[in-house]
């Protein structure tokens, strides 16, 4: 699948300061003030706004875990403000520079990230690794190399990926490809955001194709549960995988099929009879009208594909 | 039952793992936050009463029911539009939060929150999804599960049906409401519990035959799910257990729906066809989750139970034909599952990393097999048969290795051994291993490089006979199949610039050699080239391209054998996209955002069949869209935004072209057209924050 963005594609590389940034932490050099050391530059001047983590959980001082938890007795790394997720200070808050000088790095996230994505996550994880994250590590995002902060915005009063109105564009701008699926003929009504990813997808490690149920026909007849069955005639290929007929995200063929009947059908479907019955341009409305290639082709007459309860409706016509 | 203990036994293995690790080793050893003050803190920021209101009026050009299909914008005309919300937080960590979101729409929502940060949190949500798939269908039924034609159709034949038919919506709406509460009676424990309830009602489309003269029938949907949920979860790191409860069941209103004959000049004798029937679902999922040096280790287990006893219809609504009495009053389904996953995932030293998941599903139908003598056409009786249950097994182990060979460079390598088992069914058993290759390299300045190369075999058990499909069919989800396929990717970032550049391409080609007849071969193509520019943080830029393609053959014969016809069928989807947003850039205040998107889509298909090659008419399927956003900060806590959205869609599809209501001999249909519109909608609204 194409995923149109660097970033799916392992982007982060360990950069320059990635080993320093490692080392900085197992050195433990943490700054004489906290907060009060970082905030005298970082304020709300900077490109990235600073300041605006004060109005998220992460600078909150009354939420159990944050980095800001001001109350005694808090685990490590809770209370460890700015430094929990950057990184001891070390020489960073040395005082004044040579001219030309840079400072001493501090590990950065996301697009700026200087540190491969999975240093950057074990930061993270040191508090959410908990049970919506239990499926994290090997999941197909974390083996991609994504970085928790390619999608979340931690600094941002709100962080747009857990939103209605922009999810579906965060996630599109690596998976574009399903972004433009959605416009197609037929698509899961996700276009107006009535339907989000996260109701079908669990980002943080799922099941196949990162469904939030144990498996992908789960995860649709989480939904379809009229199609949940079990059915007295059932029709193998549904009981087996939604995805052989189908497409999730949007098809250029009705009903989200990979491709239309009869073609679709007859690619299995094969006896003695109108089954293998080659279908051709004479058989459109302006020739013969055939009722096996126009309208609903097959599905004219074997409507109850999914299964029928029916005690006659072993050929799925009733 | 080894299963449940080997199953069980991973599950206990990943909770008594004694050791925890991390990729970064925090030394905390020499933290003295005795001076850490935070002087420097807006904590105030963290008390927040706040809210807003929003009114809007909404302008719809023209009344097109594709324009409006998610969101209620199917009709022409001036509507008012509204978004509210209030949220109050404390410094202790109290919070509540109410909003709701376009409540002058069919799509509304609306949400209530509020909890203590550490202690408990309750939700209560409120969601409307309305879905329009057509309003121009046509059909010369009345009714709701008894379907009746006008009471002059006897004069008439189905092929003037055209004149006698009105046109109905098919549309749904779903009704969705959600309750959830949790508790956290101690730092290491969370308890949850939800009840959710869809309701979805409206008209969607059905078709049924009396013996090869079909009807298309609007069918009545009443369907109402609820799900109960209840879930308690552990956590003291390195371990997380949890273990979660679903209870669902499915009711539907109507379980049959009767129509008249259209094909009879009195409208009898009349059909009956089987709604979708009431069901349960219960699962009980257990969670794990640990990790001890630079390994972590998780598995998931869930066991299901699908239950469906809706009581049988008849046979047949022909009492003429002496049949014998249905084998039992309901089928009395059953049926168990169980999914897997076990994943394990390691630094086995600084540049190497190991990857291991296994997954299994099963699918075991324990529903009784019964002797039925199904009616054909409500005409003809056929022999007894069983009735049809399907069972599957399929696990898939995977692995994967890889090396970061330097900071510049990684390689990894992978592969994958799927094995699935059904029963009942022409193939039996499938096994299918894989292996791939995925090189990532960073180049001087901002260049990036990513290349992957797949291979996949699948073969399949020896052929048996189990029904009357032609024996050189090989089902293409069972066959023996041949997979390749690579992927390249390349980013370049303009040094000294904000200019980031990539293009992209990838090609996968999955041949069944064994397959005489059905799908034969399968081919798709994808390439893309995107660029993006942010010169300032208050200005974006971005365009993309791509295009994908995807091809297949089936064969098939008529004379049994020989194969003396083929489908060739080619879809294709060219995607263009542009966005451009600046931020008080034009003017101080005022933020202005334009998005185009455009996807064309062309199928093509073609029979080869009596030494001709007939190419159907062009499948077309064409999308525009431009939405320009302008915001304007008017005073500090107001502000005025317009929206204007324009969508184009053009469609061409053979299946539907001049089909009327009466085009086909043996089916009565309903006159659906591709649709094709322009139109456009323009908002203007008014917010003001508290």
């Amino acid at each position: 699948m194409l995923t149109g963005s660097l970033m799916a594609a392992e982007a982060h590389a360990a950069g320059p300061a990635h080993d320093e940034l490692v080392a900085k932490f197992a050195e433990g050099e943490y700054s004489r003030r906290g907060a009060d050391s970082c905030l005298g530059c970082h304020d709300e001047d900077e490109p990235f706004p600073t300041l605006e983590v004060f109005r998220t959980v992460h600078g909150h001082p009354g939420v159990p875990g944050s980095p800001f938890q001001m109350a005694h007795g808090a685990v490590l790394p809770a209370g460890m403000q700015c430094e929990a997720c950057h990184g001891p200070a070390g020489e960073h808050t040395a005082g004044i520079l040579a001219v030309g000088a840079s400072r001493e790095p501090m590990i950065n996230f996301g697009l700026r990230g200087n540190a491969d994505a999975a240093v950057q996550n074990g930061l993270c994880l040191a508090c959410h690794a908990n049970y919506e994250r239990a499926h994290w590590a090997g999941s197909a995002h974390e083996q991609a190399g994504l970085a928790c902060a390619d999608c979340h915005l931690v600094h941002a009063e709100v962080d747009a990926v857990r939103t209605r109105e922009r999810q579906a564009e965060t996630c599109g701008r690596c998976h574009r490809q399903v972004a433009a699926d959605t416009l197609k003929l037929s698509s899961h009504p996700m276009r107006d955001n009535q339907f989000l990813c996260r109701d079908c997808h669990d980002p943080h490690g799922g099941g196949d194709a990162l469904v939030r149920r144990a498996t992908i026909n789960d995860a649709c007849l989480a939904c379809h549960t009229d199609l949940r069955g079990p059915f007295l005639w059932e029709h193998a290929p549904v009981v087996e995988d939604c995805g052989i007929c189908h497409v999730p995200h949007g098809s250029n063929q009705p009903a989200l099929l990979v491709r239309r009947a009869p073609q679709l059908c007859q690619g299995c479907h094969s006896s003695v009879g109108h089954r293998s019955f080659a279908q051709t341009p004479e058989d459109l409305a302006a020739g013969r009208a055939s009722a096996f290639l126009l309208a609903n082709a097959c599905l004219n007459c074997h409507f109850a594909v999914h299964g029928s309860n029916h005690p006659s409706g072993n050929l799925f016509r009733r | 039952m080894t299963k449940t203990c080997a199953a069980l036994a991973v599950l206990a293995a990943t909770t008594v793992s004694p050791l925890h690790g991390a990729v970064v080793e925090p030394n905390y050893d020499n933290v003295d936050t005795s001076r850490w003050r935070c002087r420097l803190c807006p904590f105030d920021l963290s008390t927040v009463r706040q809210g807003h209101w929003r009114v809007e009026a909404l302008a719809v050009d023209d009344a097109h029911t594709r324009f409006g299909r998610d969101n209620g914008l199917d009709r022409a005309g001036v509507r008012g539009n509204g978004d509210a919300s209030l949220a109050y937080g404390n410094a202790e960590g109290r919070h509540l939060a109410i909003d709701a979101v376009d409540l002058g729409l069919d799509s509304r929502q609306a949400r209530f929150r509020t909890g203590y940060n550490g202690r408990y949190d309750v939700l209560v949500q409120w969601r409307e999804v309305p879905r329009i798939v057509a309003a121009d269908g046509r059909t010369p039924y009345s009714g709701d599960t008894m379907l009746e034609l006008p009471e002059t159709w006897g004069d008439r034949e189905p092929q003037n049906a055209t004149a006698a038919s009105a046109q109905f919506p098919y549309a749904t709406h779903r009704r969705q409401a959600r309750a959830r509460l949790s508790f956290e009676p101690a730092p290491a424990v969370r308890l949850r519990a939800s009840y959710a309830r869809e309701t979805k009602t409206g008209t969607t489309e059905t078709f049924a035959d009396r013996f090869y003269q079909a009807t298309g029938l609007p069918k009545p949907i009443d369907h109402a799910s609820e799900e109960i949920r209840g879930q308690a979860v552990f956590t003291s790191q390195p371990w997380v257990v949890g273990a979660e409860l679903r209870r669902s069941r499915f009711r539907n209103a109507n379980a049959a729906l009767v129509w008249e004959n259209a094909f009879s000049p009195r409208g009898d004798p009349t059909g009956r066809i089987a709604l979708a029937p009431d069901n349960d679902a219960d699962t009980a999922t257990l969670t794990s989750r640990t990790g001890f040096g630079r390994t972590r280790l998780s598995a998931r287990l869930t066991w299901g139970r699908h239950r469906q006893d809706d009581a049988f219809l008849p046979y047949t609504t022909n009492g003429g034909l002496g049949l014998e009495a249905l084998p039992a009053p309901s089928l009395g389904g059953h049926a168990r599952t169980f999914a897997g996953a076990v994943s394990l995932a390691s630094r086995l030293t600084r540049r190497l990393r190991l990857s291991l998941t296994h997954r299994q599903h099963e699918r075991d139908n324990r529903s009784p097999v019964l002797m039925l003598s199904p009616v054909l056409g409500d005409l003809i009786v056929t022999p007894p048969r069983p009735s049809r249950s399907y069972g599957l097994r399929r696990q898939t182990t995977e692995a994967r290795l890889r090396h970061r060979i330097g900071p510049r460079l990684s390689v990894a390598l992978g592969g994958r051994s799927t094995e699935a088992e059904r029963t009942r069914l022409e193939i039996a058993r499938n096994r299918e291993n894989g292996a791939w290759v995925d090189l990532l390299a960073h180049g001087p300045g901002g260049l990036a490089l990513s290349l992957k190369a797949s291979q996949a075999s699948r073969d399949a058990s020896p052929f048996r006979t189990v029904s009357r499909n032609n024996p050189l069919t090989r089902r293409y989800y069972q066959a023996a199949r041949d997979q390749r396929a690579w992927r390249a990717r390349v980013d370049y970032r303009v040094p000294a610039s904000q200019v980031a550049l990539g293009a992209e391409a990838e090609v996968r080609a999955t041949d069944y050699p064994s397959s005489e007849l059905g799908l034969t071969r399968e081919r798709d193509d994808g390439w893309g080239v995107d660029v993006s520019y942010a010169p300032a943080a208050d200005i974006y830029l971005s365009a993309f391209l791509e295009s994908r393609a995807s091809d297949a053959t089936t064969a098939g014969s008529q004379s049994h054998p020989p194969i003396d016809w083929y489908y060739d069928t080619f879809d294709r989807t060219r995607a263009t996209g542009f966005v451009a947003r600046a931020n008080g850039v034009l003017h101080p205040g005022l933020d202005v955002e334009l998005t185009y998107s455009q996807v064309d889509g062309r199928g093509r298909y073609a029979t080869a069949f009596a030494d001709a090659v007939q190419a159907f008419p062009e499948l077309v399927s064409d999308h525009r869209s431009l939405k320009v956003e302008a915001t304007y900060r008017w005073r500090r806590q107001t502000q005025v935004a317009v929206r204007w959205y324009w969508e184009d869609y053009a469609s061409a599809d053979w299946a539907f072209r001049g089909v009327t209501p009466d085009a086909i001999r043996n089916v009565l249909t309903f006159g659906r057209r591709p649709p094709t519109y322009t139109n456009a909608f323009l908002g203007v609204s008014l917010e003001r924050r508290m």
